[in-house]
């Protein structure tokens, strides 16, 4: 206890209030925005870091049923600020209008990129930052069409990315 | 008293005194010596793999059965085209030839569930809930309905669901009927939904001698692992089925002549225990490869019926996360092992294969040893595939 005077105090304090700044200052993906950022080096994707997009992932180790919901998804949003990143060449390269959206992953790095997206997932992007990340629950596919309604309800600036 | 004493570097000396030292060095001598002595119990394998480069298929394959003839032991190995569902491609190992048996058109055969060669010239396999017996050279067939016994989809992956000696077929499968996503509902899964279904081929009928669930014994705890079937092989000289599951080292064992139960434990000092499955996240995928990458998985266990001796694979735990990396491991990163067992469950010897390059689930057992197939073959890009032998 005697290590406990008042300097220990202050540095304890210090350290507390400088760990807050970070976390209040960034964002509450910073580690996976960094990751991300990464990876879309890789992709040679055309992201302009002034806008919002919505990344829809439909990795390797998704259930199938994931897969094609989400691709479902994507393929009725028009808006040209939505991408999908899927490691499958299956049923996903067909149309011509969707093909320039489409990221096929051959490198299998989005099968293993430290992100929670092992199964089909939404990643909601704007200004260089990741904001959210959902993903399907292969109990209730449909349940995911309700979270991205209520985070698009809270986000406002997203909802360009995925409607006409 | 030594509570006013301040810990520094002058005094910390007489917190751990020479003879201390000594002490502590003298165990951790005799831990570490035992550690060794237990790992010492497993004698390496001097296998060598022959052949490595010289079954090659020009398409993605799985590996189905192998069946040895004639007095000088040929050895004819079958394997499943996974681009033609209709193909079945036969590697003779004495000539080295590749030839393709293609199933009647005739047949709506799409994907086979099981496979079993059963003479050089005829083979079994299960389609959409038939038992088909084929004669390569007489084109001829014979199908028997075994639809009513809920049937649904064929064993674990890299399993042998359908083996047959003399005239008794034996057909491991479950249903897949509902989602499993509480504990109530992966405990009535385990109990009610495991079939065994044992037929008699002699017969004008099939018959049915057991068909059901597993016996409440085989069950190891109301804790889920993450598995949801335990592998299982046949040993037809004594009569016996054996189950393992995933996480543990305890080998499940019915005679299913005298339809009594046994257990008995292999000891792989390598394997660990795995941790209790959290059952709130069985849709978290992220959760699943985690825990699947850091913990000891045992993958098959394999009957080899030309050498009476068991083949157990077993993956190892590793790390799921680096902090050094933008990517997480998966299981495929994870080294892995077959040990060798005598008909008694000793272990004869161990072969260790590195991560990425072979694949567990992918083995069948030979007159010589062992086939593995490299693990590119179920790369999605790749459009060949490529199988080594080990022989030991």
């Amino acid at each position: 206890m005697q290590c406990l005077n008042s300097n220990c105090y202050l540095i304890s304090f210090l350290l507390l209030f400088a760990t807050n700044c970070n976390e209040s200052g960034g964002s509450q993906y910073q580690k996976e925005t960094g990751i991300f950022n990464r990876y879309l080096k890789t992709t040679r994707l055309a992201i302009k870091k002034d806008s919002t997009y919505l990344f829809i992932c439909t990795p390797g180790s998704a259930c199938v049923g994931c897969n094609q919901h989400l691709f479902n998804l994507f393929s009725t949003a028009k808006n040209g600020n939505t991408f999908l990143l899927t490691s499958s060449r299956e049923n996903y390269s067909n149309s011509s209008v969707l093909k320039d959206r489409i990221y096929f992953d051959s490198t299998g790095k989005l099968d293993r990129i430290n992100l929670p997206i092992r199964n089909a997932s939404v990643i909601f992007y704007g200004q260089g930052k990741i904001s959210g990340i959902v993903s399907v629950n292969p109990d209730a596919p449909d349940s995911i069409d309700y979270k991205i309604t209520q985070w698009l309800k809270i986000h406002k600036e997203f909802q360009n990315a995925l409607t006409p | 008293m030594q509570n006013n004493t301040k810990l520094s570097p002058k005094n910390i000396r007489w917190f751990i005194k020479p003879p201390d030292i000594l002490l502590s060095f003298l165990l951790f001598s005799i831990l570490s010596s035992l550690t060794s002595c237990e790992h010492a119990k497993l004698p390496e394998a001097s296998c060598t793999a022959y052949l490595t480069d010289s079954i090659t298929f020009p398409c993605q394959t799985r590996i189905l059965s192998s069946v040895v003839y004639g007095s000088d032991k040929k050895t004819n190995s079958y394997f499943y085209d996974d681009e033609d569902n209709q193909r079945v491609i036969c590697f003779n190992d004495k000539g080295s030839s590749i030839d393709a048996i293609s199933y009647p058109h005739s047949l709506p055969i799409g994907k086979i569930s099981g496979f079993y060669a059963i003479t050089e010239d005829s083979f079994a396999f299960i389609e959409h809930k038939k038992l088909f017996l084929y004669g390569v050279k007489s084109k001829k067939i014979k199908g028997f309905d075994i639809g009513g016994y809920g049937i649904k989809c064929e064993g674990a992956f890299g399993q042998y669901p359908l083996e047959i000696s003399d005239s008794l077929a034996f057909y491991y499968s479950f249903e897949d009927t509902f989602a499993i996503n509480t504990q109530k509902k992966w405990e009535l899964y385990m109990r009610l939904t495991y079939n065994e279904t044992v037929f008699n081929l002699n017969r004008e009928r099939i018959e049915n001698i057991k068909a059901g669930g597993f016996p409440i014994e085989i069950y190891p705890d109301s804790n889920c692992y993450y598995s949801f079937c335990p592998a299982r092989c046949i040993n037809y000289k004594q009569h016996e089925i054996i189950y393992l599951y995933q996480q543990s080292n305890t080998i499940y064992i019915y005679n299913y002549l005298n339809k009594t139960f046994r257990k008995t434990i292999v000891p792989n000092p390598h394997f660990y225990p795995n941790e209790k499955f959290d059952m709130n996240k069985i849709g978290d995928f992220d959760y699943i490869s985690k825990y699947l990458t850091e913990n000891c998985r045992n993958q098959n266990i394999i009957y080899n019926k030309f050498k009476n001796e068991y083949y157990l694979t077993s993956t190892y735990k590793r790390n799921y996360e680096n902090s050094n990396s933008d990517e997480t491991a998966s299981p495929i990163d994870k080294t892995w092992s077959i040990l060798v067992l005598d008909s008694n469950f000793s272990i004869k010897t161990e072969i260790n294969f590195p991560a990425k390059k072979y694949d567990f689930a992918s083995i069948l057992a030979l007159q010589k040893g062992v086939l593995v197939g490299y693990y590119s073959n179920f790369n999605s890009t790749s459009n060949y595939s490529k199988y080594a032998v080990f022989e030991f």
